[in-house]
């Protein structure tokens, strides 16, 4: 990403710090939760149980973090000029969870051609003929080279045709 | 000897032959492509990895590793636009080689330069790698513990200008390792009831999320900007004429030096090197006049000197178990998945496996060379490839990264997690890397530090008692103290 000398966009900062809030809080959550019940012989156990080393982390996490939120908190942020999020970025994101979802209703197969076909639309390319081919033969390429010569199986789809 | 003969006649087989083409072909493809870089390439080969033998996805990886490394240096002379950090260097001179119309010559020396300098880096693993071993067989858990936490602090080194961050990242992938089993008692640690949880968060998905994915996420931010004109990228390949190389090789040497002593520092890499070697080369060179005008020493340096880190970098992840940057983490990972150990115990009881590697590793460079040499105009093409159509396919094939490991489709979940998540934190200037050494590093850490405990009765001051554990603690303290400790010299000064 290009970096410019105009300063970050304020939402930038705003997210910069409630990020910053958000894993202080996890981490006082799972500190918390290493004072829980333990088996007993994890009790007595001379290594010193198993949230031992977790707490020594998550106590170093909270000074390394209690530093942070000074920097977050300070006018000039720790962010850098980066390009505003658009629309397309949260399309790829949800057409990726649409994969990893579909992976599993409709086999890789069929995920992969469809989700092969998707991106490129989504990201504003329009040459239909080249994206269906690339992502045919790209999808069956992958497919074949796992499943049958490399024999790592890959989610079926639940159709029984045999991918 | 026996072991060598041993190891030659395990890749001289026509697969290990083919990874060893593939691999280098696909790491300088990646190379050339802007913004991908060896982890991208190397987490793509992964799936690749998992159902062939050791030595041939080694030899794999190896090729990737080797190849991104020098793709990167073809953009960064014709388009003046580095395919990977490690090549931003090589742009100082070879842009200005390619403006003159000698793009063909800046390739020629590129091409010979890198070569010759990752062989350097081979012999400095054949002499190094044995060495550190021995020295580490009288390691016990507590030496383990402070190698550990010395290997923590590459984080400084990758976290430049954001160390908080920095440190924030490297605590979240050493919380993240510690999901799942205790390894000791047996006790559920973080799963909140999740049945898949309990065999803890595994490293390859979350690399794939956090390198590939959040990189194709964030890329579309880009797709927009300025895209390199194929017009431009029309070159040949013309070997430099050895009166020409002969003045060179002192360059040469220092820069392969540089290069193999950098690389085996942890957090350092190809980019700090390649930098390091530049500055030098403009320092001692007789042609200083010439620099930022197409300058064929400092290609020769930052050249030999990148490419000669990627031999040195093995040299602690082999011998100690201890990555030192990105690469060698998924390296490791990728280790691991073959069921190899890497640790002072892979050279005592493996060595014919090492030996392997050596080889592999000189038969990958001189593929590299024969690849600069055939197909360098022709690897220009790839970036004619519409990138809305790369970034889907790069999705895919990571995925299948993701998956292959434990074919688990909970994995790709954690993949998908770990890429909204490394997105989020990459945009925000949240360095990535320490997530994953801290994964690495984390159950080694923990492992060791409580056997030191059970072995000094739990008396922690006893950790100091041992010579080689104090003066890493001590070297550990010192790399974290020195920025402190440089800014109040600074003020007061």
């Amino acid at each position: 990403m290009e970096k410019t000398s105009r300063p970050p966009f304020r939402s930038t900062i705003i997210a910069d710090r409630v990020v910053a809030l958000c894993i202080v809080a996890v981490t006082a959550v799972f500190l918390m939760l290493t004072f829980g019940e333990v088996s007993a012989f994890a009790r007595n156990s001379a290594g010193r149980g198993p949230y031992f080393f977790p707490r020594l982390v998550l106590i170093f996490l909270l000074i390394a973090e209690s530093f942070l939120l000074a920097k977050v908190f300070s006018p000039r942020g720790t962010v850098q000029n980066s390009p505003r999020p658009t629309w397309r970025v949260a399309s790829l994101v949800l057409a990726t969870a649409a994969y990893c979802a579909l992976i599993q209703l409709a086999g890789f197969l069929i995920a992969s051609i469809l989700f092969g076909i998707a991106v490129p639309l989504l990201l504003g390319r329009r040459t239909w003929v080249t994206i269906v081919t690339v992502a045919l033969v790209y999808s069956i390429a992958v497919w074949l080279l796992f499943e049958r010569v490399f024999l790592i199986i890959l989610p079926a789809s639940p159709f029984d045709i045999g991918f | 000897m026996e072991l060598l003969i041993t190891a030659a006649a395990q890749i001289a087989t026509p697969l290990t032959m083919v990874c060893i083409i593939c691999g280098t072909i696909v790491g300088v493809v990646v190379g050339v492509l802007p913004g991908l870089g060896s982890v991208i390439g190397l987490t793509m080969a992964l799936p690749f990895t998992f159902s062939l033998p050791q030595i041939p996805s080694i030899a794999l990886m190896l090729g990737v590793y080797c190849g991104s490394v020098y793709g990167g240096s073809i953009t960064a002379i014709i388009l003046n636009t580095p395919g990977t950090p490690q090549a931003a260097a090589t742009a100082l001179e070879g842009y200005p080689m390619a403006r003159r119309g000698d793009a063909d010559l800046a390739l020629g020396w590129v091409t010979v330069a890198s070569t010759l300098g990752g062989l350097f880096s081979v012999a400095i693993f054949i002499i190094a790698g044995p060495s550190l071993a021995a020295l580490s067989l009288q390691f016990t858990p507590i030496e383990y513990f402070a190698l550990g936490l010395f290997a923590m602090t590459c984080i400084a080194g990758v976290s430049s200008g954001q160390m908080a961050k920095g440190l924030v990242s490297g605590g979240i992938g050493l919380m993240l390792a510690a999901i799942g089993v205790d390894p000791v008692t047996g006790d559920m640690r973080y799963t909140f009831g999740s049945f898949q949880l309990s065999a803890g968060i595994a490293l390859i998905p979350v690399i794939v999320g956090i390198f590939a994915y959040s990189e194709m996420f964030l890329r579309v931010l880009d797709l927009d900007g300025d895209k390199p004109d194929p017009a431009e990228m029309r070159v040949g390949f013309r070997v430099p004429p050895w009166r020409e190389w002969r003045i060179r090789l002192g360059m040469l040497l220092r820069g392969s030096m540089i290069g193999s002593f950098v690389g085996a520092l942890p957090g350092t890499g190809a980019a700090t090197a390649a930098f390091i070697a530049y500055s030098e080369a403009r320092r001692t060179s007789k042609r200083q006049e010439n620099f930022g005008k197409g300058e064929p020493d400092g290609l020769v340096a930052c050249e030999s000197a990148n490419n000669a880190v990627t031999g040195s970098a093995l040299v602690p992840t082999l011998a100690l178990g201890i990555p030192g940057d990105p690469v060698t983490a998924v390296m490791l990972g990728a280790l691991v998945v073959q069921g190899i150990a890497p640790g002072p115990q892979l050279f005592a009881n493996h060595l014919d496996l090492i030996y392997a590697i050596f080889l592999c590793l000189i038969l990958v460079n001189l593929v590299m060379f024969a690849t600069g040499a055939l197909g360098a105009s022709l690897f220009t093409r790839i970036l004619r490839i519409p990138e809305p159509i790369l970034i889907g396919l790069i999705l895919i094939i990571s995925t299948v990264g993701a998956y292959g490991v434990n074919g688990s489709t909970f994995d790709i979940w954690v993949a998908f997690a770990a890429g909204v998540g490394g997105a989020l934190l990459r945009y925000l200037s949240y360095p990535l890397a320490p997530i994953v050494i801290g994964m690495v590093l984390g159950p080694t850490i923990e492992m060791s530090l409580r056997q030191g405990l059970i072995l000094t009765d739990g008396n922690v001051l006893a950790f100091l008692e041992r010579p080689i554990a104090l003066a890493l603690f001590a070297v550990t303290a010192a790399i974290l103290l020195w920025p402190l400790l440089r800014s109040r010299l600074r003020r007061s000064g």
